[in-house]
């Protein structure tokens, strides 16, 4: 995020887009809901779905899903023709601003409404409420990123916050939420293929010099490594042979279930480190006891960029240990001894190679975190990113097009599938369908249908429906609702006796490596 | 801004805000109980009531925005009198089960007395009977220990915009009840800010007194919100979720996840062992016998195949610190940049 | 007559324990009606203000345990001392009735209700232990002996109600503090439901309602009133934004019927919504092309935009509701012909016809001469009403006259003048509308009569005054304006409207059925006051065609008590009035609010006045000249309301 999330009581207008705030991030939704009914400021939603937020809304915009560059380019083009865009600032802090007039020319309202399905009249308050607002937040999360046009999206995005000034100011900002716990923290750390800790790239020699410096080793690797959904394919290829997992669940998680499965039984080793016996850890050759978050010490990240403590309440089950020390034992038993006294002295190796934690010491967020960059421990932190100027220098403007998601339907597969959460659960249920009391609210998986299309196909609530696509299909119960629209099936995908991801495509944005989650063609039948 | 007197001492405060505000900010602790910062005030407890000068009537300080000139006292014998005849009316029917409460040991309601030193019941009413349905399954309400502060009702509304409950009834039969219960997300907000044990958590079955817990303050293992929350734990066990006020990012709420989603922690399916499969079957094992053999068939495929035949996926789910290490080994130790995570998932 | 022993109403006792009834002192401030319904005595009053007692049989611990056993009941729960303090109170008065009195019980009866009186967050605790306290110490040997004694006491006969003065002002007593309260705590759609459950047009009231709520609002002794009027309008907007449908209660009564509604006007629309409600087949003919009688015709769109009448009277007819257009009863459809197809009969036709001002000239159909009513509606309908006209001379003092003015800058007309025969401060028209002509530059010429027209050609050149003065006060209490001789001027104008008056077109009542309905000499039909029943029993009427020109509320009203009596004719049960009609006339004697209350809480907040269009570029256009208010501002407006909800009992 841009922007912390109080900030949102400054804001005049929140646009919250791809994001089922209330459940997916309650907590957020909290200020979005205080900012609306305490602070008077107005919601726009744009979401396929009516999703309970819509509720609060002063303006919601039902787009057909997988068209956000649409609506984007369209809403850009209304601000621009209502001269409602924040000149001065396009002119000191952007580059890029021709270009992308033209770019948008073509998405009048009737071009965009033909595309999204959204209302022109509706398009033309949205674009007033945003273009007048000072300032104005976006938020964001999975239904703009899991697109093969994720990327571009986003960009859109930042289009649309730029052109009315509001990226770098309180109250403002681009915003995507985080849904899990510690992804932040996970990508900061460098747990990603082509950059080390603070994004600082793999392919840099003097960055590479640094941390064989700082490690003591030669020849760290000079190319980026393989995304998650590349390590599969490349493990059915015969490429990858070994893969070492700590607290992920791919096989449920990852799109294309049956390929998953198909590639975990072509590796030669599997190691599955984890608190549970999960899906994926079936298939592993060794399973590892971990510890869970009550049972350790250490940082977690959270979507603001603020990095706060972890404290272990409870000694861990059996013999379960910690994760740092199952990676410090194997490191020795292959010849590289770790020897730390603990997370707080790994956090001290992780200020000295990482110039955006460096300010972040143990002591320092005993109280309350800080949010990262801080470069020393005399700096605050930085709640707010690009004040006074991008990071990158000038702001930039792309021009981007809208383009249709992989898989259309067409008359075999006539249903759009989207997938999410529940409010109940959290990702692939490993921590959540363990207990009794999430159960009770939420015991089995539901599918939404909309009104029309049950009625059509002669389908009763809670009735058990079969979604088919091309690569998978899976049996369901069924609730009929008014929150998807016509044509658009929605599953969560927490429960693994009916895997939503059985029926996903695995087709990636190019830059982003991410799946398209949120839209692929499927059929659905009584069951 | 505003200037008024508060006990003789002169405060300026900004326009609109309350007498009780103004006097916080000057350090005058004023008695209160339905009061809750985080809530519009709700002006049910009475507690709060002061005097202004040349006006007949006292009012309640929470509910008064402030105006230039005026001369508040917070207390005087008429207002001590006026707050414990209040108190003796919130025990009248209310059940003395404190050592049996939840709550006993940090509810208002007991410290209130206890400072006003209402020593019996003196107030009598009958009893009427009041349902004890609520609007979720996770939390059990107890009428009888409900004083109708109704500050679940404020933040239901308040805080959540929800509106799932609300009073019911009218007099003395009045009640709290689930009107929306559809809308009920079971956040447990109620729970939080109820002052007294008339809410109480309807899921751990290890109980233990306020005393006898330990509560260990930690970040959400949900979501990225990256709430602050306290580990309440005895014998080694969690047994429930409670926050503080004050706290970054939820200030003091959480969703259902984060407050009753603990049970994971000490679930009897927990991996207490490492397995090794043989056969096709898990084995149990010792730790050095598990972790020779993942060193060992990791350095054979890397000396077989080379380092960029082994991959390793680390997690959102664990700490900064641990995330941090896991790429190490990979970078340092195995020797490829195959390093990922679920972020895109 | 002087038959009241004992008094404490108000604070000022008047104690006639001991003298002779010919002797007994006069109480002030209070007017106690001797008889409720017609039939019972009353005994006692016991109410906000303290007790009144007529009958020395009247126990007087009882009374007390009856009146604090109600406020308890009424006891909204949402604060300590009022919930759980009127309980303790009730039971030890119960208790001390039953003769299981304790000493120390009426010393706990004065404490407590103390704490109540002193600490209650609304005016249902502040005002109910009052009158116990004044009994407590007034009558304390009634306590003592009561206690004393251990005997039961019998149970005397009370009758109560629960009011609030400004809900008592509302002809349709609408619950103010309730619907107010909803607002503050963020419940709008809670709020409106309050509202349409007796009132199916919040929008067009919340805009038009001339409040005499607001007059008897008790925040006024404190500040200002609370602006009841544009939070009821808030409600309304806010769900027709949020495109909600209002979700309105059809109980259908056990018999249901046809009933035709003559005149789509405020009264029909109510009463026809209220017949829905209980399941009866509704069909109403109006004249015109569209709904809303008066409000949509008389009433310019500045002030009530079309939309907002018509979405309330789409939900309406969502109900079942038909509305024949176009159709003049009496002219293209018989009265007798709607009788023989349906059971009942509405008729709400207002009073749309121009009263004469007796000027010479009148009647002679010079071009210009408009009378105010047939202005508006041609405006109203996108019409102007004689475009050659350019200078305007308006005549009359009532809210039509000012709509006329008003109206005319809009369609265009440059000088714009308004004669009235008094001063600006006997003018019946709103005096928030007058204000608002004022800024637009319409020039008022008080003290002024016209007596005769001018005319060219058959066209209206102006119109000749006279000035005058005000003598001594004529029946409606105003002082009657003189003409003062010698004093004639002229205005020149080219149009000229008359609205001093509107006057009923009873049309429709030529022919059979007609014949049996009674009317009065000054053309209004004769109802019965509580049930609206004409003399043809199957006949009802109420709004502007009974009242004579009156404000739309008081239509809906009408229109309302029209529609339960229907439905009890049509279910076959006796038609009277009801409790609620007898304590109505009850509070109207005994005030349920004395403007001379000292209200001993802090003041200070003024009344939240709505935004409104700049003068000048407001008279261009028939553009809504007042903004609504913003949610935030109508939740602090709405939390300056006291909540003076109080309870009246009598003992008969």
């Amino acid at each position: 995020m841009t922007n912390p999330i109080a900030d949102l009581l400054k804001s005049e207008v929140i646009l919250v887009t791809g994001s089922n705030t209330t459940e997916c991030h309650p907590i957020f939704a909290n200020y979005i809901k205080e900012a609306v009914l305490r602070k008077g400021a107005k919601l726009i939603v744009v979401d396929p779905r009516k999703i309970d937020l819509v509720d609060y809304a002063d303006i919601w915009l039902r787009a057909k899903p997988g068209t956000d560059i649409a609506w984007i380019n369209g809403l850009i083009l209304l601000i621009i023709k209502e001269n409602l865009q924040a000149s001065e600032y396009i002119k000191e802090r952007t580059e890029g601003f021709e270009e992308l007039k033209a770019a948008v020319e073509k998405y009048t309202p009737q071009y965009v409404s033909g595309i999204t399905g959204i209302p022109a009249s509706d398009l033309m308050e949205a674009a007033r409420a945003y273009g007048k607002a000072k300032p104005a937040s976006i938020l964001y999360t999975m239904g703009i990123t899991q697109h093969i046009t994720g990327t571009d999206t986003v960009k859109s995005l930042a289009n649309l916050a730029m052109l009315c000034g509001n990226v770098g100011v309180p109250g403002g900002g681009v915003n995507p939420l985080r849904g899990q716990n510690n992804v932040q923290g996970a990508c900061d750390l460098g747990a990603l293929p082509n950059v080390f800790t603070g994004y600082q790239p793999v392919t840099g020699d003097e960055v590479r010099e640094k941390f064989e410096e700082a490690w003591g080793v030669n020849n760290l690797p000079r190319t980026p490594g393989l995304t998650v959904t590349e390590m599969f394919s490349a493990a059915e290829e015969g490429k990858v042979k070994a893969i070492y997992i700590m607290g992920e669940n791919p096989l449920l998680s990852d799109p294309d279930m049956n390929h998953i499965e198909h590639c975990l039984k072509s590796l030669e080793f599997l190691v599955v480190q984890d608190i549970f016996l999960t899906e994926t850890a079936k298939y592993a050759d060794v399973v590892l006891p971990a510890t869970s978050f009550a049972e350790k010490e250490g940082t977690f990240t959270n979507s603001e960029r603020r990095v706060q403590r972890v404290r272990k309440a409870v000694s861990p089950p059996g013999e379960a240990r910690e994760d740092y020390r199952i990676i410090c034992e194997l490191s020795g038993r292959m010849g590289y001894p770790m020897d730390y006294k603990g997370p707080e002295d790994i956090m001290e190796e992780i200020r000295s190679v990482t110039p955006s934690y460096a300010g972040i010491t143990c002591q320092r967020i005993e109280g309350a975190g800080i949010p990262w960059p801080c470069p020393d421990e005399g700096h605050q932190g930085t709640p707010i990113l690009h004040i006074e100027k991008f990071v990158r220098g000038k702001g930039l403007f792309f021009a981007i097009d809208y383009k249709p998601p992989a898989e259309p339907t067409d008359e075999e597969y006539p249903f759009l599938l989207t997938t999410g959460r529940v409010l109940q659960h959290y990702h692939t249920g490993t921590m959540t369908r363990k207990g009794r009391g999430l159960n009770m609210l939420y015991p089995e998986l539901l599918a939404e249908i909309n009104t029309d299309d049950a009625v059509h196909l002669g389908i009763g609530s809670g009735e058990f429906i079969r979604i088919a696509s091309r690569r998978g299909d899976i049996k369901v119960k069924s609730l009929i609702s008014e929150r998807p629209g016509r044509g658009v099936i929605f599953v969560p995908f927490h429960f693994s006796e009916s895997p939503a991801n059985a029926l996903t495509i695995n087709a990636l944005d190019p830059i982003a490596k991410i799946p398209e989650y949120k839209v692929c063609a499927v059929k659905v039948e009584k069951a | 801004m505003v200037k008024l007197t508060i006990d003789e001492r002169e405060i300026t405060v900004e326009e609109g805000a309350t007498i009780l505000d103004a006097a916080k900010l000057a350090g005058i602790k004023i008695p209160t109980l339905c009061y809750h910062k985080r809530l519009n005030p709700i002006g049910s407890c009475r507690m709060c009531v002061v005097e202004i000068e040349g006006l007949p009537n006292p009012m309640t300080a929470c509910t008064t925005p402030v105006a230039e000139g005026i001369k508040v006292v917070t207390n005087s014998e008429r207002l001590q009198r006026m707050r414990r005849e209040t108190l003796k009316l919130m025990l009248v029917n209310h059940p003395l089960d404190c050592p049996v409460c939840d709550k006993g040991g940090e509810c208002s309601l007991q410290d209130l007395v206890y400072e006003f030193e209402i020593e019996t019941a003196e107030y009598r009413a009958e009893k009427k009977e009041r349902e004890a349905i609520y609007a979720t399954p996770l939390i059990r309400y107890w009428p009888d220990r409900c004083i109708m502060c109704l500050r679940c009702v404020a933040a239901c509304r308040d805080i959540k915009a929800l509106g799932a409950i609300d009073i019911v009834g009218s007099g003395f039969g009045a009640g709290i009840s689930p009107v929306n219960k559809e809308k009920c997300e079971s956040c447990g907000e109620c729970i939080k800010v109820c002052p007294t044990g008339a809410l109480t958590e309807n899921l751990s079955r290890y109980k233990g007194r306020t005393w006898m817990v330990n509560r260990v303050k930690t970040t959400c293992a949900y979501c990225g919100c990256g709430c602050q929350l306290e580990l309440n734990v005895m014998n080694n066990r969690v047994i429930g979720i409670t926050t503080k006020d004050d706290d970054e990012v939820n200030r003091g709420s959480l969703c259902v996840k984060g407050r009753f989603g603990y049970e994971f922690i000490g679930s009897e399916e927990r991996l207490t062992k490492p397995l090794i499969k043989r056969d096709g079957k898990f084995h149990e094992a010792a730790w050095d016998e598990a972790l020779d053999l993942v060193a060992e068939r990791l350095t054979a495929i890397k000396t077989a195949a080379g380092s960029d035949a082994i991959a390793g996926l680390s997690s959102a789910r664990c700490t900064n610190e641990e995330n941090y290490l896991m790429q190490k080994f990979l970078r340092a130790v195995i020797g490829t940049n195959n390093i990922d995570h679920c972020a895109r998932l | 007559m002087t038959d009241v022993f004992f008094s404490s109403w108000g604070g000022e006792i008047v104690d006639n324990r001991g003298k002779e009834p010919e002797n007994y002192e006069k109480i002030k401030g209070i007017a106690l009606p001797s008889q409720f319904a017609g039939k019972e005595d009353i005994r006692a009053l016991i109410g906000w203000y303290g007790i009144v007692l007529r009958s020395r049989d009247v126990n007087i611990v009882d009374l007390c345990r009856a009146y604090i056993t109600a406020v308890q009941s009424e006891s909204c729960g949402k604060c300590f001392t009022c919930r759980v303090g009127t309980m303790v109170l009730a039971d030890t008065l119960t208790k001390i009735c039953r003769g299981n009195g304790d000493e120390g019980d009426i010393d706990a009866l004065v404490r407590v209700a103390e704490v109540i009186r002193e600490g209650s967050k609304c005016n249902l605790g502040q005002t109910g232990p009052i009158p116990l306290l004044d009994a407590v110490k007034l009558f304390a040997e009634d306590f003592k002996r009561a206690v004393q004694d251990k005997k039961p006491i019998l149970e005397g006969n009370y009758h109560y109600k629960l009011t609030a003065p400004c809900m008592d002002a509302c002809p349709i007593h609408l619950d103010i503090p309730r619907y107010v309260e909803s607002i503050k705590e963020g419940k709008f759609e809670e709020s409106l439901n309050t509202i349409v459950e007796k009132l199916p047009l919040p929008g067009v009231v919340g805009r038009v309602c001339v409040r005499p709520c607001e007059m008897h609002c008790r925040r006024t002794i404190l500040d200002e009133p609370i602006s009841i009027k544009y939070l009821k309008r808030f409600v309304a907007d806010d769900n027709l934004k949020k495109k909600k449908k209002v979700s309105f209660k059809q109980t259908p009564s056990e018999k249901t019927g046809k009933v035709a509604i003559i005149g789509a006007g405020p009264a029909g629309l109510a009463c026809a919504y209220h017949l829905a409600l209980k399941g009866h087949t509704v069909t109403i003919y109006e004249r015109f092309g569209e709904p809303g009688g008066m409000a949509a015709m008389g009433i310019p769109d500045y002030r009530l935009p079309r939309n907002i009448l018509g979405f309330e009277v789409e939900q309406i007819q969502k109900m079942g509701v038909a509305i024949k257009y176009n159709t003049v009863v009496g002219k293209d459809i018989k009265l007798s012909d709607i009788e023989k197809e349906s059971e009942a009969i509405f008729i709400g036709i207002g009073a749309q016809a121009s009263t004469a001002m007796g000027v010479e000239g009148e009647d002679k159909g010079y071009g210009g001469f408009i009378p105010g009513i047939e202005y508006l509606q041609k405006i109203n309908v996108g019409v102007d009403p004689y475009p050659e006209g350019k200078k305007v001379v308006v005549v009359g003092g009532g809210n039509v006259a000012i709509d006329c003015v008003r109206s005319s800058f809009r369609i265009g007309k440059e000088d714009v003048n308004l004669v009235y025969r008094r001063t600006k401060r006997e003018m019946p028209a709103d005096h928030v509308e007058i204000k608002d002509a004022e800024e637009e530059n319409v020039t008022f010429h008080y003290l002024t009569n016209p007596k005769k027209i001018l005319t060219r050609e058959g066209m209206v050149i102006g119109v000749e005054c006279i000035r005058m003065e005000l003598g001594e006060p004529d029946e409606s209490g105003r002082r009657r304006p003189v003409p003062v001789e010698g004093s004639e001027f002229v205005i020149d104008c080219d149009i000229l409207v008359p609205a001093i008056g509107q006057a009923i077109d009873l049309g429709l009542l030529e022919g059979k059925s007609g014949d049996n309905v009674k009317t009065t000499r000054k053309s209004t039909l004769v109802v019965d006051e509580f049930t609206m029943q004409t003399s043809n029993p199957r006949i009802f009427s109420a709004g502007d065609c009974v009242t004579g020109p009156s404000a739309l509320i008081n239509a809906c009203a009408g229109g309302k008590r029209a529609a339960v009596n229907i439905d009890c004719f049509i279910n076959g049960k006796r038609l009277e009035a009801t409790d609620d009609d007898y304590f109505d006339r009850l509070f109207n004697d005994v005030k349920v609010f004395d403007p001379r209350e000292k209200i001993g809480f802090l003041g200070g907040r003024k009344m939240l006045h709505l935004p409104m269009l700049p003068p000048e570029e407001r008279k261009q256009t028939f553009a809504e000249v007042e903004k609504g208010y913003h949610f935030l501002e109508a939740k602090a407006e709405a939390d300056r309301c006291l909540r003076c909800y109080r309870v009246g009992m009598i003992a008969v």
